[in-house]
């Protein structure tokens, strides 16, 4: 058979409405409220706080419950990501309601998959 | 005791996966385990363990702190693991394999160079992979097979050194190495009867244990140049937390490039004077490695030093010799370019890690290779500091494995490595490009998605051809696993959408998961490594392991019975000297004929005839103990100390006639000794 690669999806060209998988997280949830921060929290505290829950939270330290701490660490890890990059902050907090609106879970890099029409206005970062 | 090292299901379950029932099974058996921590390197090998919540390094059964990885067949069949492989190389170029981390999860084409610059041959197997020929053994080995013997040496040692039972390792692997080359290392895990509990890079060990006393917040510089392998890692060490920014590295880059250099200069040298090249001739070759390392490390302290290899050839005017000097000016002159090589990663890792030099609170060296001058003053240069000398570069990295080791144990609580992925992760998108998901340097465990779609009207199935590797194209990357997605309903191009999620767990496990989203029809693929082995060949490959092992094993139990045969010929015949007169003739005459049966059956090389000789001898012995004191009629303070003697080690020896597998208690019982 011949071989198809999968075309990458442009997102000026995504169709509106289509179907759409079960979201991530049931709930979407503010990144700030993962991270257990305020939402004015400067860069060391937020350091120290992603610290503080990586010591809790990393599946090495749950080796009896790992697949919880797996899913929680993941959470606590792309809030860091997103929270301690001063662009990535800037864009979260100004589009923080449409995201928290939609159900889709925001992962870092721009790469927000889902419906959320805003995403498109968003060029990837290179 | 082979038993339960073959819990491990191969063709049932993904390879990766030891399941929770098998680890439960093992503590059943174990009365107490150890989990090691090993630098598997390139040229030599080193264990760690916690003790007192330190970790230790652990002395092999030579006394060495560390084990150089090489493994010899000899001619009479023997398997050498060690210095004593490492010392009889010359005189059996073709049947030494060291070095073999240089092969291991390779393909043949991405090693071509490395290849041609080891006595042995390295062939090609029908699948492209790397095999090792063997003469002496009348085979070819995987480099996982060799490896595993080396492990199988390391643990042995450790479980003889920690007197406990050893079969839980974390092992260290360059932070560079691909997802191949970490799987085969697991593999070779497997084939010594170890289970990998985890895969760390080795900076990133070796700011473990640098880092395990440090309270206050540091940005540190880990480069590490070992044998084979170059690799360079920034991590943030506060709080316990040891987070990995970057890492970077040359896998084609260590110090054996260096040996290389002073074997080709000595050769030219020679192959201009006498018109004959010393390369080809497999012994020569191994003679002039072996005094290019002794050059190198002499260099890292001496302005020059003096190369001596008589009779390195013969030719018609009768034997050749290689008398000459080296001064450390010329070895850095042709060394340039490989020091130049190792600023690239320094300079990758801190673009990476978004950082300036003078962010950089401390750099440490680690690696055998960086003890060279020339690399400490490059070091220096480049980073404008002082590389920090505290930490032994041959130990640091096995010490650093032994701390994860104990943290993935529970023995070691308010530490956590958060470790990234070195290499980014994508999959195949129209036109071959490679579309990152995943990119280098992301913290581990980590998932993320992206939407796709299809490229041609009506295309009903996908292929998902997931990748590793920074290159924009496929073709120049690495394909970790392909698998499809059909069942999806016919429409436009870009029309319909399939969701793609690669997640990666703590162990670096990639799972990769492609959604319809139209239809909720989902197929997905566990990545195990695009190991070079296939998984019914790795089991075949434990099998044979655990063959050689009981062969070990009963190598053993026939020296430690020779032993013990010897020494109690020798006790009995000392006792004969001393107290003959208070012993009955016909005691003694009996006695008499026992040790020369026995003296027979050690002659003879006879293991079973010995033990029953021995319980024969035993047992006469007591009664000639109890002639003894006898006489006196006071057995009380001289009673067990006649007879006790050899007391202990009679039933000891019987009892290893039960054969049970029991030798934990076995050994427990000679220790008391």
């Amino acid at each position: 058979e011949r071989f198809k690669p999968l075309a990458r999806e442009s997102w000026t060209n995504s169709p509106q409405g289509g179907g759409r998988s079960t979201p991530l997280l049931p709930n979407m949830k503010c990144l700030y409220e993962v991270l257990g921060v305020a939402r004015d929290a400067d860069d060391e505290t937020i350091r120290k706080v992603y610290r503080k829950q990586a010591l809790v939270w990393h599946p090495d330290k749950n080796q009896n419950r790992k697949e919880e701490a797996e899913e929680r660490f993941k959470e606590i890890q792309n809030a860091y990501e997103i929270l301690s990059d001063k662009h990535e902050r800037a864009w979260y907090d100004n589009h923080r309601d449409a995201i928290l609106r939609s159900d889709q879970q925001y992962q870092g890099g721009g790469s927000f998959s889902g419906d959320f029409s805003g995403s498109s206005a968003r060029p990837r970062d290179v | 005791m082979a038993d339960y090292r073959r819990v491990t299901p191969g063709r049932s379950q993904p390879r990766n996966l030891f399941s929770v029932g098998a680890s439960r099974m093992r503590a059943v058996n174990i009365r107490c385990e150890k989990v090691v921590g090993i630098d598997l390197g390139t040229t030599n090998s080193a264990v760690a363990a916690m003790e007192g919540g330190k970790p230790t390094i652990v002395t092999n059964a030579e006394g060495s702190r560390t084990t150089p990885s090489v493994v010899a067949f000899t001619k009479a069949g023997d398997r050498l693991v060690g210095q004593i492989a490492k010392r009889q190389g010359v005189v059996n170029p073709e049947n030494t394999f060291f070095s073999v981390k240089r092969f291991i999860g390779r393909r043949m084409d991405e090693v071509k160079e490395e290849s041609k610059q080891v006595p042995y041959q390295v062939v090609q197997d029908p699948n492209g992979n790397v095999k090792l020929d063997c003469p002496n053994a009348g085979r070819q080995f995987a480099a996982e097979e060799i490896s595993a013997q080396v492990l199988r040496k390391l643990i042995d040692d450790a479980s003889k050194f920690l007197n406990d039972k050893v079969d839980k390792a974390v092992i260290t692997v360059p932070a560079y190495f691909n997802d191949s080359q970490r799987q085969a290392t697991k593999d070779s895990g497997k084939i010594a009867g170890v289970e990998v509990l985890r895969i760390i890079n080795e900076p990133t060990a070796a700011a473990l244990a640098y880092g395990l006393d440090k309270k206050a917040n540091e940005t540190i510089l880990v480069f590490d140049l070992g044998g084979g392998t170059f690799d360079v890692s920034i991590l943030e060490v506060g709080d316990g937390v040891f987070e990995v920014l970057s890492t970077s590295g040359d896998t084609h880059l260590g110090g054996d490039d260096f040996d290389k250099r002073i074997v080709d200069l000595l050769a030219n040298e020679f192959q201009q004077a006498e018109s004959m090249d010393l390369r080809n001739d497999r012994q020569a070759l191994q003679r002039l490695t072996e005094a290019a390392e002794k050059a190198k490390i002499e260099l890292s302290t001496l302005p020059q030093t003096s190369v001596n290899l008589p009779f390195i050839t013969a030719t018609a005017d009768g034997p050749k010799h290689i008398d000459t000097n080296i001064t450390k000016a010329k070895f850095e002159d042709i060394c340039s370019d490989l020091l130049d090589r190792c600023r690239r990663p320094v300079e990758q890792a801190l673009k990476d890690a978004k950082l300036s030099l003078s962010e950089i609170d401390e750099v440490i060296l680690v690696g055998g290779s960086s003890r060279i001058p020339a690399v400490r003053d490059l070091v220096q240069s480049m980073t404008q500091k002082e590389p920090n000398v505290s930490v032994n570069p041959d130990e640091v990295v096995a010490l650093g494995a032994a701390v994860q080791a104990g943290v993935l144990a529970g023995e070691v609580s308010d530490i956590v490595l958060l470790d990234v992925t070195p290499l980014s992760l994508g999959l195949e998108t129209l036109g071959g490009v490679n579309t990152k998901l995943i990119t280098r340097n992301t913290t581990l465990p980590t998932s993320k998605s992206e939407t796709f779609s299809t490229a041609a009207d009506g295309q009903t199935s996908v292929e998902i051809n997931v990748v590793q590797g920074e290159r924009e194209f496929v073709r120049d990357c690495k394909s970790l696993g392909t698998f499809r997605l059909d069942g999806i309903p016919p429409a436009p191009r870009g029309v319909p959408q399939v969701e793609v999620k690669f997640d990666i767990d703590a162990n670096g496990i990639l799972s990769v998961t492609a959604t319809d989203k139209g239809t909720g029809r989902q197929q997905d693929i566990k990545i195990t490594g695009a190991s070079t082995l296939p998984s019914d060949e790795v089991d075949a490959m434990v099998k044979e392991a655990e063959k050689f092992a009981d062969e070990d094993k009963a190598k053993r139990d026939s020296v430690d019975t020779k032993n013990q045969a010897d020494s109690m010929v020798y006790q009995t015949e000392k006792q004969l000297k001393e107290f003959g007169e208070k012993i009955p003739d016909d005691l003694k005459g009996k006695v008499e004929a026992s040790i020369k049966v026995l003296r027979e059956s050690i002659d003879k090389d006879d293991v079973e005839g010995m033990k029953a000789n021995m319980k024969k001898l035993q047992e006469e012995a007591m009664q000639m103990g109890a002639a003894m004191y006898g006489g006196q009629g006071g057995p009380a303070p001289g009673g067990p100390e006649g007879p006790g003697g050899p007391g202990p080690q009679g039933p000891g020896g019987a009892d290893g006639k039960g054969d049970d597998d029991d030798t934990v208690v076995d050994a427990e019982f000679k220790d008391a000794n």
